[in-house]
């Protein structure tokens, strides 16, 4: 059957764009502009989901975004709402939480269960015996949920957006329009955004048919759409506030980080439900839900409709109903007054039967219970309940709810607004607003058209003078003058039966009675205790009927019943929106380039990319990195140490500087010579090692290790600060290329590239110079970290890829190879030189490290001195060591970080270890107890498999100990 | 030890993204002793400057000091020296010169002009109380009618209230940058200076963002047709 009406005056849809989708493997068509919804609608399909725990059926209910019954996936995508989702060509949606389709869905059988499903019932019937537990929580996962996700779906990647305004009007409805435009008009930076497709919020479904109200809005958006201050963004949610007015704003795409002055929440009221019989079933709605079904989609909602009404807005959407085909069969006004305005005589005048003080005891379902066949009418007694005894059944296939409207003021309370319940009104309207914070609306309890329109101006004009930007004297806002919009407990207790008060969650009245009775009468407890409010919609059309309940059950008001807290986000977003695009911070080096095309396998190395070693085709990782440190032993190798910290330290004070920063003696370093130097922090751990060069009298440059450079430089500036010093730090880590040439012919490859005397006599071992390598200026350091003649090599990044070429070309006849970090670490634990932060933790001083002899004698201070003062009259608990491994063993080798086993107690670990070495076994460096430190101990190493591995404890250098090679 | 200020020859210079832009085809002419991609091989056809521009002009000669004295060394030399924090004033003959701190100042020549690459051969290493900083930062500029929408992707800052000639300090996509706001052939246009070290990520980030906006990255000789051979 065909509901499509034919055109409409401000209808969404459009006509001439079909599309073609399927739902539930059935295909079907509706238009661009159709939400699934509304296109199912339009063929009739009531049935547009299963309900959360007892599977009934449930249909279009708000078509508002909220109808958390009606959620689809694709396959791709999950927890699509079907009154927010468009349809596209070529949609194919599933329900979510059913088991054999929506029809014949198997987990229907819940509902016969009912009785022993109270709230609460897993707190209480799943915790024993404990072994059960796991079985229990897969059947209930399986039984009651919503969609699956996917996580071998490919990530989504979405941008990422920051905004600014002075101004962000939240809701394009009548109030918001007239507050974003006084505003603009006063000269603010205004944002309108409305989480709808088209701009109007109630003005497109509640007062369509109102010629004046059209051309008003009509005006509106012309000002709003011409005024260059406004930005105005449909299809966008504000979806949380955060501090000082940033606001998250979603729309189909990205996630916007806003940054505004001010706010001004004008978003209007959700339209609450009446609780009755069977109120969930397909065909029962709000009237809002059939205003917008009618108006926005063009689609009758009803061929015959009751409508339950409690306000002017009911008898608006009767008229409104009746106006497009659909045959009124009553409407049971809640009150007992009745409606007080002309729409009374106009709904009369239509022939429609208004039934004063009734409500609705019941909708009665057909069978299978996906549509509603009638609806049972009931007499109220004075004190609002059932006079069960007149029930009078009314043929129709809707039931259209108007009774009351909850303020959509999440976002004010995010802000720091709060409310109060105005009788007035029936209901919560703002108490307080922290400065920069405005209401308007229906959401400030303002209903009447004119009302809301003026309090928008009103709000707009306020904004515009607490930025300053208007003087003139503030309009009064005008008071809601007639009968209150909302019913103050349109709740009607049908016992035992099905009156739900949380479509999400499957909670009806007696459940809230029950949590009542077992002592839940604390708004927050019972919301923990029943959940409701914590389902997809997060209580936006039941929190309110809910406080409603527990305030009579405990005999107190609204205001001292109070409300739940309200967190963003204001509907679920996509956690793609969340992640936005991923920035993720990477350095390389100016020779990076060079090492991928020469087979480099990358590694990271903090926020750094480092040539871990360079592939040869038929050898494994392990043999690579042999041979390439056998190459710098041998002959001639080159490795790109760009990433090493490179400060300088300059200034008259700069000596003195680095005395206070180092343990060593620096003040009668030689120019032209370099000095190892340790670092601590102030209580003796050891946080940085380099070497300091001192290229002038006032001038040092200073290495850092590549992942604490940064660090390091931060801490020197804040102690040049603290002690006051005539000292300029210049951070040239990035800006410097910096290559390590290594090995017995490194000598001879340089000598032709470089203005500089090599000779040992003129650069001896420790020396540094500046000169040019390759036409380029370069500070060149005669270092020894991996054990042979080296040159360090810095010269400016942009020249780098220069130099190193170079490099490369003149070491060619000395058969030069590039080495990557992995043959430098082994190079360098031959050696016995330490890496800080591999083989020192947070807790290592300089004693256990054996580097004590870098602390110079006598100085007065350094940084960490009075703390190592203290620390070298304590014995030492553990020492770093030297590990030897045989070369011909069994079983496997210890890990960095395996423990050392003496007697059943742990009395180290290996901090570092090369399986093969250029030594031909395996070697380590292990924190070891000193008193099992000696040389040729034997200890043992637990292996990550929980085997055993025996070493010698060993003297270091393993290699060259007495640094002939390096000179 | 000082040894001679001379640079390598300029074809010992790379951008550090030159591989990033030999990739595209990138079209290199030596300008001042320094390398420009001048066109790429897929920049649209015409003059225009795109929806969003992204040209990468790290060849540019660059220099920093650094000192209680560099404020009046560089006045001494002829260069009129920002009085405020973070402002910027043209160098003679093309150029600029960025006031960083207090006694920190960052000179970069433009396309014309060498004031920067002359006063970095006369400072040497440096000077009494005045230091070099090495500065091989990359520099890119981003212009446009969408350009404030790229930034708008990757930093926090309002750029419409940016003063033109005020460097400002922040993060672009999560990289510390220094942002110089300036108008190119009408249009706002942004000036990034940054750790050479970070520009290819960087890069990588701001050409997707550009692209998906309808942009391009485009050669020196696109912004600045001048570009002297």
């Amino acid at each position: 059957m065909d509901r499509r009406l034919p055109p409409r005056e401000g209808e969404w849809i459009d006509r001439s764009q079909p599309v073609e989708f399927r739902f539930e493997g059935q295909s079907l068509a509706g238009f661009a502009g159709d939400v699934l919804s509304s296109a199912l609608w339009a063929h009739d399909v009531r049935l547009q989901g299963r309900s959360f725990k007892y599977h009934r059926p449930r249909g279009l209910y708000s078509l508002a975004g909220h109808d958390a019954n009606v959620i689809v996936e694709d396959g791709r995508r999950t927890n699509m709402r079907g009154d927010l989702l468009p349809i596209t060509d070529g949609l194919d949606v599933y329900s979510v939480n059913t088991s054999g389709g929506l029809q014949r869905d198997r987990w229907r059988i819940m509902e016969r269960f009912d009785r022993f499903l109270p709230v609460g019932f897993y707190y209480k019937a799943f915790h024993t015996p404990r072994w059960l537990f796991p079985h229990y929580e897969n059947q209930m996962r399986q039984v009651a949920g919503l969609g699956r996700v996917h996580p071998g779906n490919a990530a989504v990647e979405t941008p990422k957006d920051y905004a600014f305004c002075d101004l962000l009007v939240v809701g394009a409805g009548p109030a918001g329009l007239a507050g974003a435009i006084a505003a603009a008009e006063q000269g603010l930076k205004v944002l309108l955004v409305d989480e709808q497709p088209h701009p109007g919020g109630s003005l497109n479904w509640q007062w369509s048919g109102n010629p004046a109200a059209q051309e008003q809005f009509g005006g509106m958006l012309e000002q709003v759409r011409a005024h260059d201050n406004i930005e105005l963004r449909c299809g966008t949610q504000a979806a949380g506030a955060y501090n000082d007015y940033w606001i998250a704003l979603v729309d189909d795409r990205r996630l916007t980080k806003l940054r505004a002055k001010a706010m001004l929440v004008a978003t209007g009221c959700f339209e609450q439900p009446a609780v009755f019989q069977n109120n969930d079933l397909p065909g029962v709605m709000l009237a809002s839900a059939a205003q917008r079904l009618l108006q926005l989609y063009a689609v009758k909602p009803f061929d015959r409709a009751v409508v339950v009404a409690a306000n002017s807005d009911g008898y608006r959407a009767a008229l409104d109903l009746h106006g497009a085909g659909v045959e009124i069969a009553a409407i049971a006004d809640l009150r007992h007054d009745g409606e007080p305005t002309g729409l009374a005589q106009n709904a009369a005048d239509a022939g429609i039967e208004i039934l004063a003080g009734c409500a609705i005891a019941e909708a009665v379902p057909s069978g299978g219970k996906a549509r509603i066949q009638a609806a049972a009418v009931c007499p109220l007694e004075k004190d609002g309940s059932l006079r069960t005894g007149s029930l009078r059944r009314i043929e129709c296939d809707g039931i259209a709810m108007s009774v009351g409207w909850s303020p959509n003021v999440g976002l004010a309370y995010q802000a720091g607004g709060r409310f109060r319940y105005a009788e007035h009104v029936a209901q919560l309207v703002p108490s307080s607003l922290p400065d920069g914070l405005f209401v308007s609306g229906r959401a400030n309890g303002r209903f009447e058209l004119h009302d809301q329109i003026a309090d928008g101006r009103r709000a707009g004009l306020c904004a515009a003078a607490h930025l300053g930007r208007f003087d003139g004297n503030l309009p009064d806002s005008p008071q809601h003058q007639a009968s209150p919009p909302s019913h103050p407990y349109p709740i009607f207790s049908n016992n035992g039966k099905k009156n739900f008060v949380d479509l999400d969650e499957d909670l009806h009245l007696a459940d809230f009675k029950n949590a009542h009775q077992e002592g839940y009468d604390n708004i927050e407890l019972v919301k923990r205790f029943t959940t409701v409010g914590m389902g997809p919609s997060q209580g936006k059309l039941s929190n309110s009927n809910a406080i409603r309940i527990l305030a009579r059950l405990n005999g107190a008001s609204i205001n001292e019943t109070g409300t739940t807290t309200s967190r963003p986000f204001y509907q679920p977003v996509r956690i793609s929106h969340l992640a936005g695009r991923r920035f993720h911070p990477q350095r390389r080096t100016p020779l990076d380039g060079w090492h991928r095309q020469h087979g480099a396998e990358m590694m990271h190395a903090g926020a750094w990319m480092r040539p871990e070693f360079y592939t040869t085709s038929g050898s494994t990782r392990d043999e690579c990195i042999l041979a390439e440190a056998k190459n710098v032993r041998e002959h001639v190798g080159l490795i790109d140490v760009g990433t090493l910290g490179k400060i300088l330290v300059c200034g008259p004070d700069a000596a003195r500087f680095l005395e206070h920063i180092y343990t060593g003696r620096f003040e009668k370093q030689k120019v032209g010579r370099l000095r190892y130097g340790v670092a601590c922090d102030e209580t003796g751990v050891i946080i940085e090692d380099g070497v300091i060069a001192r290229l002038a009298e006032d001038r040092f440059y200073v290495s850092a290790t590549s992942s604490g450079a940064a660090v390091f430089y931060r801490e020197m500036q804040r102690w040049a600060l603290i002690f006051g010093m005539k000292v300029t730090l210049i951070n040239a880590t990035g800006h410097l290329a910096a290559m390590n040439l290594a090995g017995p012919k490194s000598r001879e490859v340089l000598a032709g590239l470089t203005d500089a005397d090599l000779s040992p006599d003129a650069f001896p071992y420790v020396g540094v110079k500046e000169a040019t390598v390759a036409g380029a200026r370069a500070i060149v350091m005669r270092v020894g970290f991996v054990g042979e003649l080296g040159y360090e090599i810095h010269v400016p990044a942009s020249q780098g890829w220069h130099v190193w070429t170079s490099l490369m070309e003149a070491g060619r006849p000395h058969n030069i190879r590039p080495f990557g970090v992995e043959a430098q670490r082994l190079l360098r634990l031959e050696k016995g030189h330490l890496i800080v932060g591999q083989d020192t933790d947070a807790l290592t001083h300089p004693f256990e490290a054996d580097v004590a002899w870098a602390i110079g004698k006598d100085k007065p201070f350094f940084i960490g001195s009075r703390s190592l003062d203290i620390v070298k009259q304590q014995s030492l608990d553990r020492k770093l060591v030297g590990l030897s491994f045989p070369a011909h063993r069994s079983g496997p080798l210890p890990q960095e970080c395996c423990l050392i086993i003496h007697e059943g107690e742990i009395v180290g670990r290996i901090t570092s270890i090369a399986p093969a070495s250029t030594l031909g076994h395996p070697i380590a460096m292990a924190f070891l107890r000193p008193d099992l430190a000696n040389v040729g101990a034997k200890v043992t190493i637990r292996t990550t498999d929980g085997r055993t591995a025996d070493a010698e404890v060993a003297a270091m250098p393993f290699y060259d100990p007495d640094g002939a090679r390096q000179k | 030890m000082n040894v001679a200020m001379n640079p390598a020859p300029a074809a010992a210079r790379r951008s550090p993204i030159h591989d990033a832009l030999e990739a595209r085809g990138a079209e290199w002419r030596d300008v001042n002793g320094t390398t420009f991609a001048v066109r790429l091989r897929d920049e649209p056809a015409g003059d225009d400057i795109p929806a969003a521009a992204l040209c990468d002009l790290s060849g540019l000669n660059q220099l920093g000091v650094k000192g209680p004295d560099a404020a009046n060394w560089l006045s001494t030399a002829g260069v009129d020296v920002p009085a405020d924090l973070y402002e910027s004033r043209p160098l003679p003959s093309g150029g600029r010169v960025v006031r960083f701190g207090a006694h920190e100042f960052f000179l970069e020549d433009g396309i014309a002009g060498s004031k920067a690459s002359e006063l970095s051969e006369q400072l040497g290493f440096g000077a009494e109380q005045v230091y070099r900083v090495e500065h091989q930062d990359a520099t890119f500029l981003l212009t446009g009618p969408r350009s404030l929408d790229v930034m708008a992707q990757t930093c926090g800052i309002d750029f419409r209230e940016a003063n033109g000639g005020r460097a400002i300090f922040t993060r672009v996509a999560g990289v510390s940058c220094a942002l110089l706001p300036e108008t190119i052939a009408d249009q706002q246009a942004f000036r990034l200076w940054l750790d050479p070290s970070y520009a290819p990520y960087l890069w990588e980030e701001l050409v997707v963002i550009v692209e998906s906006l309808g942009g391009h990255v485009v050669g020196a000789g696109r912004l600045f047709p001048d570009l002297p051979a």
